[in-house]
């Protein structure tokens, strides 16, 4: 399963592309901003990024 | 029964301490001993106050119900039967409850104070009768619970429970004298800084015992419209010499007193005569005119006492301020000082001061005459001497058989030419000359009675005598003219040396200069006229003064060129041809501040072009991130609806379909705001004002914010005027401010929106728990596409409340920004209360009368 993390601040946005992931089939993350985006990234370690 | 003592803590407002004071009397008392007892305090929840109340014996309150609520007064009957040394009563001007045994407060202590009980109590200025008219001028509140002045006056003890306005209202910031949901328009008006002073200024008057003064004073002022009749304007007579200092601080004294005054120094230079100014001194002294607020004048005039009433008339002074003169007192012959001379012309309307000062009778070198180009006096005291002189020594020495010797006989003549010569000049001196040696020779010398001379070292005797009178009488003549002209000269270096001042110091004002013009050469008009080439009308390009502006410079009385295409042209009379140098430079630095002038309003409208892009910018910076946000949200929903690829739940299908409409909402609310923004900036909003109920259009105003029912609390009384307001405008004004505060309160503190009128007002007051906003952050946040400090994630362009602001002004009311009592902003909208409803009473509620 791909993992994906999504770095978006804006609530809506998060939530559409997160359904849309989760609709795929695929692990998502979403993280608000740039630290918990490295934090997430270290330790979930996701094939892609989305912003 | 002896009576007890009343002892009364004065506060100009609520909060000051007054109620805290008493009760710190009261502990101390009961330290010492005293029977003390708390008959009735209040502290209104006031954490410090409420503290003292521990450890004092209280007496139970009597409850008494009134229309379906209870309670409770002082026990009267209670305290009597107690009978203590001394009774706390608060509030003295309060009024009992209908039922209760006397109307008023103050008489169940009157009662108390026959039974023999001290009784120790508060009051507040503003409820004194006699100050009613003044408070209600102050507060705009009709106070409605008073207390007879004798009340007070007949207290043994008044103290003044003083605060400074400052910190009353940094404790009303931090909540400690009102809770926050308590403060509404009446009493956020009474506490404005001004109201404070103006009553702090009251209590600490009627305490010293001087009302009367002030309310005569107060209601002159007020009834006076001109400024002219109550305001004093002093002008202060400069010689240029060292006392001029001590004059011009006296007359800033003078200024303070009362309601207030203008001081206007004014130097008045000879243009042809001795003049005993040293312009390092001049210039002392207009820095220190200038640093007491007031205007240094310089005018050039003859005749010292007449111009200076001149200027003084014409500025509509009330009263001059001059020093002692500083002739000593054998000067005098010379005749009355100027200080005299003013005095005497001065007329009913104009007082003048004599100050006297250190200079005072230590003499000025010379007694200047007037004019030292010789005046007539004098020609006409030189002729004299000189014709009458010889002939009144001849026969002195001829009958009074005086023999003393040619030689002293010629040596007297020559004195009396010599004083000839002083006094009128070369002409009396030659013709004293010539009749002296005649009557020498006649009359002295032997043989005497005949044109011969026997001896003829006396015929070297004569002609000597004649050679020194003449030589003599060259000199005097010739020192007369130099003094003239240095004078002349230093007049005129002074005046520009004014003139470079003033351009030092920045007077920019093309008007200014002409009318410092005007002033110094004592002109009607003064105008700067140009033109375009050799061939074009002249156009005037200022003007100051009286009459008509002429057409061309030639018209003038006087006209200075500048240049081929300006000149300056002055009318009222002819000026002499020496005083064109200093015109001349006058002129020029007219046509340097007209051009700085021209540069100057480029330069503004270079600033506003910059101001306008830097909009621009902050627009396009602004659409470009806040508007493609909500439509990548609405392509995302979109795209992933119509994938293929995908099986969408019914769930997952309305939650797209729900971020798509969120979306568009967004969109729309930022576009109309944008749009709201740039029809404000062009002018464009026309409101239509109806009549509208608050407690209708608030509401509307709410749905568009998410969950409002838990977040925004809402207390709008039905009872409230309508106002007269544009529906629509408000509806976006009050969501716009709502949606700030719900924005940046905590979770767990809703929004407290509360509407309440004062007078012809009615305001709506937002107040969110957060953060708050600085003093000096309070306006910026108005301003477009502002967010101040970190804004929280999501919507906003920074124009929400840039817009409530316009829509708000818009339709005749304001928006502004208050700290809310304990921390946090409280956002006050205040709109037109409609007129053909009777406004709301004007009247301080209940909680703020302690």
């Amino acid at each position: 399963m791909t993992r994906v993390l999504v770095v978006e601040d804006d609530l809506q946005l998060v939530r559409a592309l997160v359904i849309d992931k989760q609709a795929r089939h695929h692990g998502v993350d979403a993280a608000p901003d740039g630290a918990t985006a490295v934090r997430l990234a270290a330790t979930r370690q996701p094939h892609r990024f989305e912003n | 029964m002896a009576r007890g003592k009343l002892r009364i803590y004065l506060g100009a407002a609520p909060g000051v301490g007054k109620t805290y004071a008493m009760l710190s009397e009261a502990h101390r008392r009961v330290e010492r001993g005293t029977d003390c007892v708390v008959a009735f305090v209040e502290h209104h929840a006031r954490p410090r106050t409420e503290v003292m109340l521990h450890g004092l014996e209280q007496i139970p309150r009597k409850e008494l119900a009134y229309r379906e609520t209870t309670f409770t007064e002082m026990d009267v009957d209670a305290v009597l039967a107690r009978r203590p040394q001394v009774a706390l009563v608060d509030e003295l001007a309060h009024t009992n409850i209908p039922g209760s045994r006397n109307d008023k407060r103050w008489q169940d202590v009157e009662e108390l104070l026959e039974a023999g009980i001290d009784v120790i109590s508060t009051v507040n200025i503003q409820h004194l009768e006699s100050l009613g008219d003044v408070v209600e001028s102050i507060t705009g509140v009709r106070q409605k619970e008073t207390l007879p002045d004798e009340v007070v006056r007949r207290a043994d003890q008044v103290e003044l429970v003083d605060m400074s306005p400052e910190a009353l209202r940094r404790r009303m910031a931090h909540g400690n004298i009102y809770k926050p949901d308590k403060v509404d328009a009446a009493l956020s008006n009474y506490f404005r800084p001004g109201n404070l002073t103006a009553l702090r200024e009251l209590a600490l008057l009627w305490v010293a015992d001087r009302v009367d003064e002030y309310l005569t004073e107060y209601r002159s002022e007020h009834h006076v419209s001109a400024i002219w009749g109550s305001r004093e304007r002093i002008v202060v007579g400069l010689t240029g010499g060292p006392e001029g200092r001590t004059l011009i601080r006296r007359a800033a004294r003078l200024a303070e007193k009362g309601a207030g005054g203008e001081v206007l120094a004014v130097y008045i230079a000879r243009s042809d005569g001795l003049s005993s100014a040293s312009p390092k001194e001049l210039a002392v002294q207009r820095t220190l005119v200038e640093d007491l607020g007031g205007t240094f004048h310089h005018v050039v005039g003859d005749d010292i006492p007449a111009a200076l009433l001149d200027f003084a008339r014409g500025v509509n002074a009330t009263q001059i301020v001059l020093g002692v003169s500083r002739r000593k007192s054998w000067q005098y012959v010379f005749g009355p000082g100027v200080g005299a001379t003013v005095a005497r012309e001065s007329g009913p309307d104009l007082d003048v001061h004599l100050i006297t000062h250190d200079e005072a009778g230590k003499g000025r070198g010379l007694p200047v005459a007037r004019g030292a180009r010789l005046g007539r006096a004098r020609m006409i005291w030189g002729w004299l001497v000189g014709l009458g002189g010889p002939a009144l020594l001849t026969l002195l020495l001829s009958t009074a058989a005086l023999d003393v010797g040619l030689a002293n006989d010629v040596l007297l003549f020559l004195t009396v030419t010599v004083a000839a010569a002083l006094l009128g000049g070369l002409l009396p001196a030659l013709a004293s000359a010539a009749v002296g040696s005649l009557l020498l020779n006649w009359f002295f010398t032997p043989p005497v009675h005949t044109w011969t001379i026997a001896d003829p070292k006396n015929i070297v005797a004569i002609a000597v005598f004649f050679g020194v009178a003449v030589s003599v009488a060259s000199v005097v003549d010739l020192a007369a003219r130099r003094t003239h002209q240095a004078a002349r000269l230093r007049a005129e270096s002074e005046i520009l040396s004014f003139l470079a001042g003033s351009v030092l110091r920045g007077e920019t004002s093309l008007d200014a200069l002409l009318e410092r013009v005007r002033e110094t050469f004592a002109m009607e008009s003064a105008a700067l006229l140009e033109r375009e080439n050799d061939t074009a009308p002249w156009t005037c390009a200022g003007n100051v003064g009286r009459g008509p502006v002429v057409e061309r410079p030639e018209d003038a009385d006087v006209d200075v060129p500048v240049g081929d295409h300006m000149a300056l042209a002055l009318s009222g009379r002819v000026l002499p041809a020496e005083d064109r140098r200093v015109l001349a430079a006058f002129a020029a630095q007219a046509a340097v501040v007209l051009d700085r002038q021209r540069l100057q309003s480029e330069a503004d409208q270079a600033k506003e072009l910059a101001e306008g892009n830097r909009i621009r910018t902050a627009l396009l910076a602004a659409v470009s991130h806040d508007l493609r946000t909500p439509l990548a949200g609405i392509k995302a929903s979109v795209s992933s609806l119509r994938s293929d690829d995908v099986e969408w739940s019914e769930e997952d299908r309305a939650e797209l379909l729900e971020a798509i409409e969120e979306g568009a909402d967004r969109l729309d609310h930022l576009v109309g705001n944008l749009l709201d923004m740039s029809r404000l900036q062009t002018g464009t909003v026309a409101p239509l004002i109806r009549e509208v109920d608050l407690d209708e259009v608030v509401p509307m105003a709410l749905v568009g914010i998410p969950d409002h029912d838990s977040v925004v609390v809402l207390d709008v009384p039905e009872t409230l005027p309508m106002v007269a307001v544009d529906k629509g405008l408000l509806e976006r004004a009050v969501a716009n401010v709502v949606e700030n505060a719900v924005k940046y309160s905590r979770v767990g503190e809703p929004v407290a929106v509360s509407a309440s009128a004062l007078a012809e007002r009615v305001e709506v007051r937002v107040v969110d728990r957060g953060p708050g906003v600085p003093d000096e952050a309070k306006d910026r946040i108005f301003e477009p596409f502002q967010r101040y400090g970190d804004a929280p994630r999501g919507a906003g362009v920074g124009l929400g409340l840039a817009v409530a602001r316009g829509f708000a002004e818009a339709m005749g009311g304001t928006l502004t920004a208050e700290d809310t009592p304990g921390g946090g902003l409280t956002m006050v909208l205040t709109l037109p209360a409609a007129r053909s409803h009777a406004s709301v009473p004007a009247e301080l509620p209940a909680t703020a009368r302690s």
